[in-house]
Formats: structure tokens, sequence, C-alpha cells
């Protein structure tokens, strides 16, 4: 049995999959430098990442169906530990049986990575309602969010085609990624600090701070949070379904206060 | 009165419509300007407010103002309640500064009736307009015609709007006599048969000529009050089912009612809302719309109120047992549709699964397949997971296994007339 070592890119993996697919290896499993412990048994090989191969290998896959790339694109954003096996194995089975077996959700190894897919493609969608912008000082409108995935690039068509007339961004404090949109188009942040002092007073709110807010910003927050509770009809108090579908570790960075509308 | 005033009254008046789509349009944001509705094949809720119900549009009235004195309704003449009237510059830069803040996917608007159903309509047009034109706004808007609107401004506002809307409000004419004798029922459907019309000529037209101006891209909806006059689910269903062959109806909304205006004598007193009935009344929407079930398939004459404690397929499906056991391997998509249990993205996955090979009962969960339902009615490869034939007894099973199960006693509806 082997392992194989790669270096956490998404090229890294692609390198490593086309390898131990033209070798026919027996792979027991993909895992990256920082993850690897070494074990007795098995064959290390570790993966030099070839960026022309692996974009070479991704093309050939997306002549073979554009649905398959997405949903490997998906599974490995997911960052979720042993999903590189799962994406091994998901290639190997259409690779084996034809791309007609994308909708066979009876065979494991399909049914695996969709189910993954989906739960990442989830949060995308919840993402689409739940970034709230905030205007900062200068003229930026500006969300943070925590997500379970990697996925802020993946936000970025959706509000690029919906915020064509303002300048903003979406940074991911968990990553310290971003998005950002200049007016012309939307580029990737590979590195954006949870202390730059542009987003202290939205990520730190306090003292000195508070008062740095924006008058107008405010207003219009206050006016959101009055809305959030004025629109609910307390004679159908429902908070179990609420709570379903805004689970509470979205909560923080919402604008409205889902805690306080628990009780009636 | 400043804006946090107003909009607190304006979005407590406009709550009890239930209507919260924000799907279905085709408006692109080509211009470079804000907002796109044509993003979200499936809605975009933004919120859940206490209540348990999305937010996604902004939901407000124009004003609460109303020449009319509807009994069901909060905001009818002869209340006592705080009034307020928006400017048109108040809604406009609410609208757009929510939305660029991505806290809603648009605007819905409504209104009480102000000197008349023209003059109120005009205002409503003046908001849209002006959305659409000096601030080029692409976001989703919902707008309600106010019945008695004339053809004219209908259709100007078809042309700002992603959906239009006439709410039915009381499901027969003589309810609309009893609870709303302002409001007569051509008021009603002859502005939703002029919408249903010139939705299906543009539609036509942008087939040759696809420059061709939207109007009302997402289509047309209605909402009705249940609980509040004596009409039976026979009733609702079949009035339902004719709206959506004949005016092609995207959606029809269903709001039991909340005693808001207590002490009117020809409302049924001390009741809770009969949110029950309400969500079986939905499972029956979706069995005509994407099970292609017909409307006297789940109710009858005989039957003529759905049954509260199944839903309404799996109660179509004990009185049709003669059709079952089906077999998952065999029977085509529309049976499969018919099975309970198993939905549209499940039958769908059936189908495309089990041409590599044979399903076993095990793979079926894997598939979106509620067993606990299913069970009794399906085979696979002619294997039964619990064989049956008494109708009566498998109900009393599914009653018993139902999470939370207990002896059901929902407040009866009274009788008015």
């Amino acid at each position: 049995m082997m392992i194989y070592i790669y270096d956490g890119t998404f090229e890294g993996l692609l390198t490593a999959i086309c390898h131990g697919l033209r070798h026919n290896h027996a792979i027991s499993d993909i895992t990256t430098f920082q993850r690897y412990q070494p074990d007795l048994f098995s064959k290390v090989v570790e993966i030099e990442t070839v960026s022309d191969r692996a974009r070479d290998f991704y093309r050939k896959l997306e002549s073979l169906s554009k649905e398959m790339t997405a949903t490997v694109s998906y599974a490995f954003l997911s960052e979720q530990p042993g999903m590189e096996m799962l994406i091994f194995d998901y290639l190997k089975t259409i690779f084996l049986h034809g791309t007609e077996m994308i909708t066979n959700m009876n065979h494991p190894a399909i049914f695996r990575l969709y189910h993954l897919r989906r739960k990442v493609r989830h949060e995308i969608d919840r993402y689409h309602g739940f970034v709230r912008f905030r205007q900062l000082s200068n003229g930026i409108f500006y969300s943070p969010i925590e997500p379970d995935y990697n996925i802020v690039q993946f936000l970025a068509p959706h509000f690029t085609a919906r915020f064509a007339d303002q300048c903003w961004m979406i940074h991911d404090i968990l990553r310290e990624t971003g998005i950002f949109y200049n007016l012309k188009q939307c580029v990737y942040l590979p590195r954006v600090p949870r202390d730059h002092p542009l987003v202290r007073p939205v990520l730190d709110p306090s003292k000195e701070n508070a008062l740095a807010a924006d008058v107008t910003e405010l207003k219009y927050q206050h006016l959101w949070m009055r809305y959030f509770k004025e629109i609910a009809i307390m004679e159908r108090h429902n908070p179990k379904v609420q709570r379903q579908q805004m689970p509470r570790r979205y909560w923080k960075h919402l604008i409205e206060e889902v805690d306080s509308s628990i009780r009636p | 009165m400043d804006v946090l005033d107003k909009l607190s009254f304006l979005a407590a008046a406009a709550k009890y419509d239930a209507s919260c789509a924000s799907s279905g349009s085709k408006r692109q944001n080509t211009t470079k300007g804000l907002g796109n509705a044509s993003d979200s094949p499936l809605g975009i809720c933004h919120s859940w407010s206490a209540d348990g119900r999305c937010i996604s549009l902004l939901k407000v009235l124009f004003t609460n103002y109303c020449i009319h004195d509807c009994v069901y309704c909060i905001n009818r003449r002869s209340n006592d309640i705080p009034r307020a009237t928006f400017t048109v510059n108040e809604l406009v830069d609410l609208t757009v500064n929510f939305y660029r803040r991505n806290y809603i996917e648009g605007l819905f608007l409504s209104s009480g009736v102000v000197k008349s159903p023209d003059y109120t309509m005009e205002l409503l047009i003046q908001v849209i307009r002006r959305l659409r034109q000096a601030n080029n706004f692409n976001g989703y808007i919902h707008v309600k015609v106010i019945p008695g609107t004339s053809r004219d401004l209908v259709k100007e506002a078809g042309n700002y709007a992603d959906r239009l809307s006439v709410n039915i409000e009381l499901p027969s004419e003589q309810g609309l006599k009893k609870l709303a004798p302002d409001k007569k029922k051509e008021d009603i459907l002859v502005p939703m048969a002029y919408i249903g019309n010139q939705i299906q000529a543009i539609q036509d037209e942008r087939k040759y000529l696809r420059s061709a101006p939207l109007f009302a891209p997402a289509g047309q909806s209605t909402q009705l009050i249940v609980g509040a006059s004596p009409e039976s689910d026979f009733q609702i269903l079949n009035m339902v089912e004719k709206l959506y062959q004949k005016v092609r109806l995207r959606r029809v909304y269903y709001s039991a009612y909340i005693p808001v205006n207590q002490k009117h004598p020809l409302l049924p007193k001390g009741i809770t809302p009969p949110l029950k009935r309400e969500n079986r009344l939905y499972q029956a929407d979706w069995l005509l719309r994407f099970y292609k079930f017909k409307a006297n398939e789940i109710v009858s004459p005989d039957h003529p109120f759905l049954d509260t404690e199944l839903d309404p397929k799996t109660a179509w499906a004990l009185r049709n047992f003669h059709h079952f056991p089906m077999e998952i391997n065999r029977v085509d998509y529309e049976y499969l549709l018919r099975i309970p249990g198993v939905g549209v993205q499940s039958a769908q996955r059936i189908v495309a699964a089990r041409r590599f090979g044979p399903l076993k009962m095990t793979d079926l969960p894997k598939l979106g397949v509620v067993l606990k339902r299913a069970r009794y009615f399906i085979t696979c490869n002619g294997q039964y997971l619990e064989k049956t034939d008494n109708a009566t007894l498998i109900r009393r099973k599914l009653l018993t296994d139902a999470p939370g199960y207990r002896e059901v006693t929902e407040p009866q509806q009274l009788t008015l007339f």
C-alpha cells in the first residue's frame, strides 16, 4: 500500500491523483506534509506539484464533464480531512465505468463526494443571504464571515453580478483571506489580517472604535434591527424553525439581534 | 414622525401577507447598476424572524390608512391604530440602502387604499419607477395590485415589477360580501386575468424579439386567508387548481387566519390560527404543482377537508390502497411520485440509479426515500419490507410512529353563517 504526500494545494492534489491513476497504484491515503504521520507498513511517495500537468488533467476532466469538476472543486474546498481519498475514489470510479456514473447516487464513492459537495454548496447558498455589509469610513462595503468551508472565492460571481456600482469586500476572518471588488473586477486577496486598521472598528467594536462608527451606517443598522423585530407574527412564534434555518454559528456577524427575538 | 417609526408601523401592518418568494425573475444587472434578480433560481432568504418565516424582501405598506373596512384586516378603517405614510423618497432610500448591505433581495410593496384604487396604485408605481429609473435598481420587486385598479396602471406596474399579485383573500363570493363588503369579486378577478394574458403575450413576443420589454417576469401569485370564512378545502383546492390552469399563477399562498380584530361579531371567536390546516393546504398545493395530482384526487365532496393527522399524499395512498405496492425497480417516474415518502428528488435519483443495477431496500434512504412512510407501499425486487394489507392498520402505525405523537385536539372551526 502507498501513501501519497502533497503540498496541500489543489494543483498538488491533481498532480497526485493523476500520478496515482496513471500508475494504477494501490493508494491507502493521500495527505499533506503537515498532516502526515509516519507508519511502518506503507510506502511513502512524495508528490512534487507540477502545475502544467495539473492544469492539463483538470482540462481533461472538464472536457469529460463540468459537473464532475465542479464536484471535485467543492469537495476540495470543504477542507475535510480525508476528502483527498474521496476525490481519488470518485475519479477512479468514473474512469473505470464512464462519465454516466455521475448520476448513480447508489454507488458509494459517487454518493460520498456528492454528499460533501452538497454541504459546501449549501453553505455558499446560505452566505448569499447571510453576508451583511457595513459601510466603512472610506466608503467600502465590508462583511466579515466565518464559514465552515473555504468558500470565500465561490461567493465572488454572485456578489459581483449584484453589487456592480459599489466597492465591497468579503473577509473570511478564520482563514484571513478575502475577495475585493474595485468597481472593475473582483480579486482574491490571499492574506487579509484580522487586525487590519480599516476593519478593526467592525471586528472589535469596543472603546474608541465605537466612536469611529459612521452615523449613517448606524442609522440603517437600527432600521434593519427594528424591521427584523416588527415583521415577526407573535401568534405564530416558532423559534425552533428559526434556529434550524439560521443556526447559531451564523448569528455573530448578522446585524439583527436573533438572540433577543427568541423570547416572545 | 421619523422613518424608524414609520418603518415599525408599516412593516407590522404588512406582515400578515405570506408571500416571500424572490425567485424566478429574468431581470439581470446588465447596466452595471445595483442588484440582480436573475441570479437566484431558488430565491435567497436573508434572515428568519422569530415566527420561523424567512425574510427575503423588505415587506412594507406604503400607507396603512385605508378607506375599506374589511372585517379580518388589521388596517381596517374603523380600527384605532397608529397610521403612517411613507414618502416616495423615504421608501426608495430604505430599499436601496438595505439592498446595498445585503439585508434583502428587494422590495415587497403593498398598501392600504387611500382615496381610490387608482390613486393608491399611482403612488406605488411612483416608488418602483423611481427605483428602476433613477436608481438603476435591478433587485426583485413584488407589487400588490390594489383590487379595482384600472388596466393602464396594472400594465405600467408590470413594466417595473418582477411579480404582481392580487389577493383573493376569501375563497368565495359570499365570504367576500360578508367580510370585505367594499370589494367586489370582479375587482380581483379582472386584473388577475389581465395580468395572466399580458404575461403570456409578452412571453410569446420575446420568443421572436428578445429585446421586448419585460412584464412581471416572475409571474403572478395570490393569497387566501384560511379559516376566517367557512369554505372547505374541497372548494379551496378546486378554485386554486382552476387558477393555476387559467391565469397561470406561479403560486398561491395560504395564510392561517389570525384573529387580529377579536371583537367583530362576524368572525370566529377565540380560535388559535389553524396552522396545521394551512400546512396541509400547502402540501396539497405542492401535489398539484409538482406531483401531477388532480384536486379531486386529494379532496372530494365526501371528504371535503384534508386529513389533519396525515399528509395528503399518504391519505390518498391509503384511500387508494389497490394501487400498491409499487415495485421500485420497475414503475415509471409518475408512479414513483405517488408513493408516500418519495419526493421529486428521490424519484429522479431512483430513476437515474436503477439504470446501473437493481436497487435494494437498504439503498433507498441514501437516495432520499423516507422508509418510515414508504415501507408499507413498496417492494424492491418483489420483496416487502413490511407487508400489511390493512389500510386502517397502516394508518394507526404511521400515526403512532410519528415523532411527538399525541391525540390531536385541533381547535375546530366554528360555523359562522
